[in-house]
């Protein structure tokens, strides 16, 4: 059971355009009734529910105990920054929304080395060389994002974590081992309530005049929805002579694709397609509803949950979505499962099938209408929840000082040794970059021609020696213990994780 | 109203003096530097400190909050002194300053730790008197109290400043039951933009945060039960109307009372708070500003303090 202290909320909100605010904001919904809640927040958070209030997060030290449970919404974007700053203030519950959390570390991190410290933890080698390529050669490529995930802190820093698909859990324990995955809890995306009842109704309210298939899709048109392959798949479709209007409600993103470019490249979709740019959660309800047929392809997928595909599973939608990630985990009689290779021809068969089948679509969208009123019901979501967060607070059990978690005041870590060759250099520089904090070491000389000898040979011995994850305060020289030798002294700071230690 | 948390509140914020004056009827001029930030017991004394600033632990999450925080208007920094090396941090504060100032303490307990520095200076020491206060070998004091008698302050100088004391307790008047008005230059604010204008009349526009947090200062001798903050313009006046307010980060409710269409004042009534208090302002929207370019939400020029 919940302690009865309020479940204390740090979650972007809207009107925030931020897929993980209109979550929080319904699930909010859900659980106020249930549990006594406050949001911390920057946003405005239009429509609390009574009894919500809206807090300043920057504040919050004012208001939060050692008891207090705390729930942290964290995506991979810049609204979840304080979020993930309040996680490392007071600790707490996580529904991690995205698997790699990369590009919100590039937002939060003040200094390059922080998010270098981060890369080479659970990748080793691979990160460390990663990591060098990123700082002193700029190269940061969408492999990146994909390798480096940076949910370490998180997973260390979180009572519990909850993660939307088993194969969100399956993923961490295979990466960060047994302990952070014992942690986990899956909660499913739920399936909201719906603004619009009927398809009628949908169509109307979005001004569809036609008497022909619906097919829609929603959201960022990134690259990873791969809207290459459906604009393909609806140009064969229509040489075949399939009649279909695709409406995508939502933005383009044209640095991933060039949604409109791919569009206007294929003549037979001339007149059939429509992009409305952003769309309130009102009106993208009216789309989904109206639709004959959603279609939501990710390849490849990090292990994301739609919201589209929430809504359209609460509205009875016919759904077509990638054979991948979490979406395999989705029934087979409730959603179309497209294979990740020879997409293309299968999606083009599946939808001249379905939309020239009503029969067929609606057997599907029961079935999904069915998912969303049982396993993906919002009570049952909400229940979920507060279950989660009930066990992260077992009665009695005091939550550690947030100083407790806060590293003390560093002291300087100390290294020393004599530096006879570049592989001495090389072994006490790896080894200031396991322990985190400030450091000095001492490289001792046997004398000036060693010195300029290791100089010649190797003239980027230093930065060679110093892992990636490494900044350099100061160097200066110091007189040799013996008399005739010379030393440097290398002052600087590593910012390594701590569990390297 | 719910009453907030206490922290350990350095003074009681209703004990009345009239300390400006008489402070400078001993001191002449002296120098104030209000040590006591976030409270700033003193800010609103007649006797107006040239120098706020905190005494912090450092890493202290109120530590980090505060950091983002400026006075006069946002043009000054809010020196924060690491308790655990304050002598250091003190010398260079004082350095700043320079002449012979009085310190303005939260504490008995502060002022017997700077004791030394304030004999070596040498500065005066002004801290709420209580029973059980150490003694402050090498210096003489005086009890600065109200009509009735009752002990307000204590003021402490080193020894051979003995003569600019009264031998008797020194009585002061009561509090006027005035507002106390603090124009936009002695804002304690962390907004970004600065305050405008001079000393004579000065305004300052939020933004480009949505948030902005003003110190409301609990002054010692009067007891302030509600603020005003005068906002005399916005460029889009529907802003006026979805204005949020927060007390120490949490929803109150607040009056606006119009003058124009584009102007009027934010009526929020305080806590009985303890604690120190922080009115945060969150705006809706921000405007461009014609001249620079720049996001602009509110345009203020007072903060009122109304006593009871």
């Amino acid at each position: 059971m919940l302690p009865p202290r309020a479940l204390s909320w740090f979650t972007p909100m809207p009107p925030q355009r931020n897929g993980i605010a209109d979550y929080s904001a319904k699930l909010l919904q859900a659980i106020a009734p249930l549990h006594a809640s406050h949001v911390y927040c920057h946003d405005l958070a239009i429509g609390l529910p009574a009894g919500v209030e809206l807090r300043d997060p920057a504040q919050a030290f004012r208001h939060l105990g050692a008891s207090s449970p705390i729930l942290h919404q964290i995506g991979n974007n810049g609204g979840h920054v304080f979020a993930l700053e309040a996680l490392r203030a007071y600790g707490g519950v996580v529904s991690l929304h995205d698997l790699s959390l990369l590009y919100l570390y590039e937002l939060a991190s003040p200094r390059l080395e922080e998010i270098l410290g981060r890369m080479t933890g659970p990748t080793g080698k691979m990160g460390q060389a990663y990591a060098r390529h990123w700082r002193e050669n700029r190269i940061k490529t969408a492999a990146n994002y994909v390798l480096f995930d940076l949910i370490g802190e998180i997973l260390a820093l979180a009572r519990r974590v909850i993660v939307h698909s088993h194969y969100a859990r399956n993923k961490i324990a295979a990466i960060y081992g047994s302990e952070a995955s014992s942690k986990i809890d899956v909660i499913p995306h739920f399936a909201p309530v719906l603004s619009i009842a009927g398809e009628e109704a949908a169509r109307a309210a979005i001004g569809y005049e036609y008497a022909v298939p619906l097919v829609l899709t929603s959201g960022f048109a990134t690259k990873a929805k791969r809207f290459d392959w459906l604009v393909e798949a609806l140009d064969e479709l229509a040489r075949r002579g399939t009649d279909f209007r695709w409406i995508h409600a939502g933005e383009e993103r044209a640095s991933e694709f060039d949604l409109s470019g791919a569009i206007a490249g294929r003549p037979s979709l001339a007149g059939r397609c429509q992009i409305t740019g952003y769309v309130s959660e009102e009106a993208l309800d009216s789309y989904i509803a109206a639709a004959d047929v959603v279609v939501n392809l990710r390849f490849p997928s990090v292990g994301e949950s739609s919201g589209t595909l929430a809504r359209a599973f609460a509205a009875g939608r016919c759904c077509i979505v990638n054979d991948t990630a979490a979406y395999a985990e989705l029934p087979r009689d409730a959603v179309v499962h497209l294979p990740v290779f020879g997409t293309v021809p299968a999606l083009a068969n599946a939808l001249e099938g379905l939309l020239t089948h009503p029969d067929l679509r609606a057997i599907f969208g029961a079935r999904a209408r069915l998912l969303a009123q049982t396993d993906l019901a919002m009570d049952q979501v909400a229940r979920s929840y507060l279950a989660t967060v009930a066990n992260a607070y077992p009665p009695g059990r005091t939550m550690p000082a947030t100083a407790a978690r806060t590293p003390p005041a560093a002291m300087r870590h100390r290294l020393s040794g004599q530096a006879s060759s570049d592989t001495d250099v090389i072994r006490l520089g790896q080894e200031v970059g396991l322990k985190r904090g400030d450091f000095e070491l001492e490289l001792s000389f046997a004398g000036l021609d060693n010195f300029a000898e290791l100089a010649r040979s190797t003239p980027a011995l230093l930065r060679e020696a110093l892992p990636a994850h490494v900044t350099l305060d100061s160097i200066r020289f110091l007189a040799g213990s013996n008399g005739t030798g010379i030393g440097l002294s290398i002052r600087g700071k590593s910012h390594t994780l701590e569990r390297m230690a | 109203m719910t009453a907030h948390r206490s922290a350990d509140s350095p003074l009681p914020a209703d004990q009345p003096a009239a300390l400006g004056d008489a402070l400078v009827r001993h001191l002449g001029a002296a120098p104030l530097i209000d040590l006591t930030f976030p409270y700033c017991r003193y800010l609103g004394c007649d006797a107006t400190p040239v120098r706020v600033a905190a005494v912090i632990e450092a890493g202290a999450p109120s530590s980090r909050f505060f950091a983002g925080f400026r006075q006069r208007g946002g043009h000054d920094p809010i020196p924060g002194l690491d308790r655990s090396r304050i002598e250091a941090e003190l010398y260079r504060l004082l350095g700043e300053v320079g002449g012979f100032p009085v310190l303005a303490l939260e504490s008995g307990e502060t002022a017997s730790a700077l004791a030394g520095i304030a004999a070596e200076w040498p500065a005066a020491l002004l801290f709420p008197e209580r029973q059980g206060d150490p003694d402050l070998p090498g210096f003489s004091t005086v009890s600065l109290m109200r009509e009735d008698g009752s002990a307000v302050y204590r003021l402490a100088l080193p020894g051979a400043f003995r003569a600019a004391l009264p031998d008797e307790p020194k009585r002061i008047a009561a509090a006027p039951d005035a507002p106390i008005v603090f124009d936009a230059l002695r804002f304690l604010h962390d907004g970004d933009y600065k305050a405008e204008g001079d000393a004579s009349y000065s305004w300052l526009w939020t933004g480009p945060s949505s948030h902005f947090r003003l110190v409301a200062p609990r002054a010692p001798d009067r007891n302030a039960r509600s603020a005003e903050i005068c906002i005399i313009r916005v460029e889009s006046p529907w802003i006026l109307d979805q204005i949020r307010v927060q007390i120490d980060g949490r929803p109150v409710p607040h009056r606006f009372e119009h003058w124009s269409e584009n102007s009027g004042k934010i009526v929020v009534e305080l806590p009985p708070a303890d604690d120190y208090t922080v009115i945060g302002i969150i705006v809706p929207a921000m405007d461009k500003d014609g001249y620079s370019g720049r996001p602009i939400g509110l345009c203020l020029d007072k903060l009122l303090l109304l006593p009871a």
